[in-house]
């Protein structure tokens, strides 16, 4: 799943999560194929930017998992030491592998269909 | 105690004026006190506000609430949501109006709150999963209110973090001699905001210190360390703070596969960006 600004959204990629609009009604859903008419629609409604599915667009913003269990640790600097923090730590640092691992393993099955 | 009292008083009377809530809140906040009050009734006056009822419509909308677009009209969200969360919904859309342009860290970090607190509640079996999320939503309200009514000691407070590499709640100790949670237990009074809201917004630093709604100010207490833990949003500071181990167990927390729960969390809190999704006009 990627967040992307209109202008680099292109006919053939696929939304991860209902379009809304102001009031939170959809304006187009889940699993919508984007085509150019679509694209032209929901950039006159002043959409700005869309929840795609994969990672269609390579925008270089895309963290390691190494790079986040470094940034989550340094977020937990003053509360070292504690052991219910500890836990809370390890828990994050263990989450933040398990969707790393999801995310290589979905990109792996979208790679072969594609 | 006595002299924070006091201290609050002199802050009171240097805030000169609150955040001016729209008319319509104002009238709102009398109005669900009276017993007997239709949803319609409720409704309708939201609705007179275009603004606030399609900010309202948009929040009871996300996916904070459980009925992600679903919900068309107001009275329809008063139905199924009470009027307790209503009246958060629309004080939090109406002050949190000026966060989402000049505080989008913060404001952020309270959609965060609000999520993780609705996921936590849920999964524990909690009463009113949906007012314990408003009261999230609302726990740093007492941060508004300095940035907006004391905006010099505001930027004092932001320089001290910087400099000094303190919380934000210690910067507000050193510079107002008060902290945001009872600037929010104040501006609460004034709101005549419901005691299940009140009380998780002042004891959100205190959890232990709670003698009514335990359960909820722990829940917020815990969520506002664990989104902060996600690395979303931005609450005053970049650190995770001390979670208590009491209000830990008080809800009960080890019931739960804890890095389970934070891939849960870090997966929900994507929809915080989403929320950003919506067109920028409104």
């Amino acid at each position: 799943m990627q967040k992307v600004p209109m202008e680099l959204v292109r006919p053939g990629m696929v939304l991860a999560r209902t379009v809304t609009n102001d009031a939170g009604m959809a304006l187009c859903g889940e699993g919508t194929e984007l085509t150019d008419t679509i694209i032209e629609r929901l950039r006159r409604m002043n959409v700005s930017h869309l929840t795609l599915k994969g990672h269609p667009v390579d925008m270089g913003d895309t963290k390691t998992a190494e790079q986040k269990i470094d940034e989550l640790r340094s977020r937990f600097t003053r509360v070292r030491n504690d052991p219910l923090m500890e836990k809370v730590l390890a828990a994050s640092e263990q989450a933040i592998t398990m969707l790393d691992d999801e995310r290589k393993a979905q990109e792996a099955a979208e790679g072969e269909v594609s | 105690m006595s002299t924070k009292v006091q201290h609050l008083k002199v802050l009171a009377r240097k805030i000169q004026s609150l955040p001016t809530l729209p008319k319509v809140v104002e009238k709102l906040m009398t109005m669900v006190e009276s017993p007997d009050v239709s949803p319609k009734d409720v409704g309708k006056l939201i609705s007179s506000d275009q603004v606030l009822g399609a900010r309202v419509l948009r929040l009871v909308n996300s996916p904070f609430y459980g009925f992600p677009g679903r919900i068309s009209s107001i009275s329809h969200a008063i139905i199924l949501l009470g009027f307790n969360v209503i009246k958060g919904v629309v004080l939090s859309a109406s002050v949190f109006d000026l966060m989402e342009r000049s505080m989008v860290g913060l404001w952020e970090h309270s959609l965060g709150s609000a999520i993780v607190s609705g996921a936590i509640s849920r999964k524990l079996g909690l009463a009113e999963p949906e007012e314990i999320s408003t009261a999230a939503l609302l726990h740093d309200i007492g941060k508004v209110l300095v940035r907006v009514s004391l905006s010099a000691d505001y930027d004092r407070i932001v320089d001290v973090v910087k400099t000094r590499q303190i919380s934000f709640r210690e910067a507000e100790l050193e510079v107002l001699e008060v902290d945001h949670a009872q600037i929010g237990q104040w501006l609460s009074r004034e709101w005549s905001l419901p005691e299940k809201l009140s009380i998780p917004i002042a004891g959100h630093h205190d959890p232990d210190g709670a003698v009514k709604f335990k359960d909820r100010v722990a829940v917020v207490h815990i969520a506002d360390a664990l989104v902060r833990a996600c690395g979303i949003g931005y609450g005053g500071d970049p650190w995770v703070g001390q979670i208590s181990r009491k209000a830990w167990d008080t809800i009960g927390m080890d019931s739960l596969d804890l890095s389970a729960l934070m891939k849960q969390l870090m997966e929900d809190l994507e929809e915080v960006e989403m929320y950003h999704q919506v067109p920028a006009g409104g």
